[in-house]
């Protein structure tokens, strides 16, 4: 099992739409593959058209009173489960909190599902916390979604230094572009520049398109009605350069 | 994602399926797609009596082998497997726990079809308020190829997401109180091979209850019938080659038509016994030197085969040998095609037919007769194991496994004729003594045969890996002989001994 969060302090920087997608083309692939909606709001539970609630809330699952088993709903789509997202994941942080080896306990949580699934995807609320942490220690790697600006580049050291803070075990930290505006100069030149000057981040990115906003109209991945679109080209870009079998993940 | 497998009578379909289903949920039908399955077992229903099975179930580029049935345990079991054609063995199945069911089931037996049912798929989904799916549902419209098409129960696979089993439980008691149901999925495997004209776990030959009344003639006829029925059953697998069985069937029957001969042909009139006892003896000529090739290429070929050696320093062997059956077959085949052949079966059936119809006036074959000749089997044998140890050669035991088999021959032929309980408990003991007597005579033939195999590749200048793997192969086989006459000496001692004699003495049938 390997476990891929999409992950970035800042909001509204393309991470849902990306781990939806990504969790689809997974599961596509033959993988069995769990998306864990960590946001309240539950985006990525509303387009995959589940009702954004876990018996007993996040307490029952951090505190362990509810396997995580129990919580997960099939999708429309073959070998695709979700975990939802629920309104009390607000207060992950407090759970979190009260238990012992608070930042493992995501970790802990994920292990029993190691013989379940190939691919664990997390999505992440914006935030650098508690729960931050755990993610940062449950993870192989974490995808970044940069908007492709001159603070993109201070958000990416940002998180290195965050994730250099944390002791112990560390994720590889890969960040791409996202939500990347062709039309505008400023995108297109840090879009190639940053690739070539730094390791950690990749050519790849997504592009700002309107299918890709309809996702939570039709409540489908791109990948799944819009196969051949561009987005779909670039999501499948994305994997084959940071999640395919060729590329080992720590 | 757990799955349940509901049955419906043929006069059900996907139509009601959707208007149960539709009462409660939103539906959503897709396009119906074809496909086909396979229902196999092998000639002797093995795998029905054992309680399963095994489809061959094909859609577009997809194909799987599922196991079930009530003694299969919990889910069917399903592996994504193209087998090229059937018949086939065991061993033409990938590694995997479904392959290693059915070989404890069938052993070395060629799986068969037993009958191939057409089937039209209607994919169903379950929805919610917000058009998510909940469960999935496939309607199967099955019809058996051929044989008029003939309807045949429909099936419908209902597939829960996970998350919601209640809603599957639902779509199921929606489904059960709406449409007449049948009470296996198993039962669609059973009633295609009816309809296909089969009766699953049926001998294909059935065993003859004798008339204790009938002349002894009469009898011994119906008794030598039966076995030439079998004889001539499975010549056309011989033939075909499918699987060793069918040679072993026919050798078996052979043999028990001699044997049957040699003890109670007196009688029959003897003139025409003589000259058929050669006869026989000349048919079962032919088959010896294939099965003696056929328990070594078992070995070398089979799903476990593994466990002997390295398979690829043998493979100069494994070719050797099967070039060598090619031919000892072509031999078999020959004779089986021969005029000489099909004269001796016409003849022999005219014959039986007369002895059954209006034999000699010979007085019953009764209870205490068959038992004496039983009698007489035991003490033979028992004469013949004395001095018997480990170390007594092969050659030597050759008569002894002649007498076992002799006594195990009247004890299958005329079993009717016997008390039931003593005829089960001696059977137990002769078949595991019969059992250690055959690998010891097969063992010394496999040696023999490897010897010889190994001069003739060393002649060609084959490498000297493969050398020493026959010799480790023949090492193995020897040591296998020295636990087998181990064994041997145990099981004389349980045949032979008060037990033994007790329950021998007990055959004769009281009424």
């Amino acid at each position: 099992m390997r476990t891929v969060a999409l992950y970035n302090i800042k909001g509204g920087v393309g991470k849902t739409s990306t781990a939806v997608n990504l969790a689809y083309h997974s599961a596509q692939q033959g993988r069995r593959t769990l998306l864990w909606d960590l946001d309240a709001q539950g985006a990525a539970t509303y387009i995959l058209r589940v009702r954004p609630r876990v018996k007993g809330g996040g307490k029952a699952l951090v505190r362990a009173r509810r396997p995580l088993e129990d919580a997960i709903k099939g999708s429309d789509y073959e070998r695709l489960d979700l975990l939802p997202a629920d309104f009390t994941y607000r207060h992950l942080d407090l759970l979190l909190d009260a238990e012992k080896k608070p930042t493992r306990r995501l970790r802990t949580l994920l292990e029993p599902l190691a013989e379940d699934y190939d691919d664990i995807v997390l999505d992440c609320p914006p935030s650098m916390s508690l729960l931050s942490e755990n993610i940062l220690r449950a993870a192989d790697l974490v995808l970044v979604p940069l908007i492709p600006t001159t603070l993109s580049l201070r958000t990416m050291d940002q998180l290195r230094e965050f994730v250099g803070d944390q002791p112990g075990r560390r994720p590889h930290v890969t960040g791409f572009f996202s939500m990347v505006d062709r039309r505008r100069k400023l995108h297109r030149e840090v879009a190639a520049m940053l690739p070539t000057q730094r390791e950690d981040i990749i050519a790849e990115g997504i592009p700002a398109l309107s299918i890709v906003e309809q996702m939570a109209a039709r409540r489908e991945p791109v990948m799944a009605f819009a196969p051949q679109s561009s987005a779909a080209r670039s999501y499948r870009a994305l994997w084959d350069r940071t999640l395919s079998d060729r590329i080992p993940v720590r | 994602m757990t799955r349940r497998e509901l049955v419906f009578s043929a006069a059900g379909d996907a139509g009601q399926v959707f208007a149960a289903l539709s009462s409660r949920y939103t539906v959503n039908a897709a396009p119906a797609t074809s496909g086909s399955w396979t229902c196999l077992d092998t000639p002797d229903w093995l795998l029905h009596r054992a309680g399963l099975t095994l489809r061959d179930a094909r859609s577009g580029r997809k194909a799987e082998l599922v196991l079930g049935g009530a003694d299969a345990g919990g889910d069917p079991l399903i592996e994504q497997a193209r087998v090229r054609a059937w018949p086939a063995s065991v061993a033409a199945l990938p590694p995997c726990q479904l392959r290693e069911r059915v070989a404890a089931a069938v052993g070395v037996r060629a799986l068969v079809p037993m009958a191939q049912v057409d089937v039209r798929s209607i994919p169903m989904s379950i929805l919610d308020a917000d058009d998510k799916t909940l469960v999935r549902v496939r309607v199967d419209q099955q019809r058996l190829h051929g044989k008029g098409n003939q309807p045949l129960p429909l099936r419908v696979l209902i597939t829960a997401l996970r998350g919601y089993e209640d809603d599957a439980g639902r779509c199921a008691a929606l489904l059960t109180a709406s449409l007449p149901q049948l009470e296996t999925s198993d039962a669609t495997a059973t009633i295609a091979m009816t309809v296909a004209g089969h009766e699953p776990g049926r001998e294909t030959v059935p065993r003859i209850e004798l008339d204790p009344t009938a002349p002894a003639a009469q009898s011994v006829a119906r008794v030598l019938h039966r076995l030439i029925d079998v004889a001539t059953t499975v010549v056309p697998g011989v033939m075909a080659d499918i699987d060793p069985e069918y040679l072993h069937d026919l050798r078996t029957s052979l043999r028990a038509t001699r044997s049957v001969l040699g003890q109670a042909g007196d009688v029959l009139p003897s003139a025409q016994v003589e000259a058929f006892g050669d006869e026989f003896q000349w048919l079962a000529s032919l088959t010896s030197p294939v099965r003696d090739l056929d328990v070594l290429l078992l070995m070398l070929t089979g799903h476990d085969a593994t466990q002997i050696g390295d398979l690829d320093a043998l493979a100069p062997l494994t070719r050797y040998l099967t070039t060598r059956r090619t031919r000892v077959l072509r031999t078999l085949r020959d004779g089986l095609e021969s005029a000489r052949y099909g004269q001796l079966i016409a003849n022999w059936r005219t014959t039986l037919a007369q002895a059954e119809v209006s034999g000699p006036a010979t007085a019953p074959l009764t209870a205490p007769f068959i038992a004496e000749l039983a009698q007489h089997a035991y003490h033979r044998i028992r004469t013949e194991a004395e001095g018997v140890t480990a170390q007594t050669a092969a050659t030597e035991l050759h008569q002894l496994r002649k007498h076992c088999k002799q006594m195990r021959y009247l004890l299958d032929g005329f079993a009717t004729g016997y008390s039931p309980a003593p005829l089960r408990r001696t059977l137990k003991v002769l078949k595991r003594l019969q059992d250690s007597l055959g690998s010891i005579q097969d063992s010394t033939v496999q040696r023999a045969i490897l010897t010889g195999a190994a001069t003739a590749l060393a002649g060609r200048g084959t490498g000297a890996e493969t050398m020493l793997q026959i010799g480790a192969l023949r090492d193995r086989i020897a040591e296998c002989d020295a636990a087998g006459r181990e064994d041997l000496v145990e099981r004389l001692v349980a045949f032979c001994g008060k037990t033994g004699r007790a329950n021998a003495r007990a055959l004769e049938r009281r009424t």
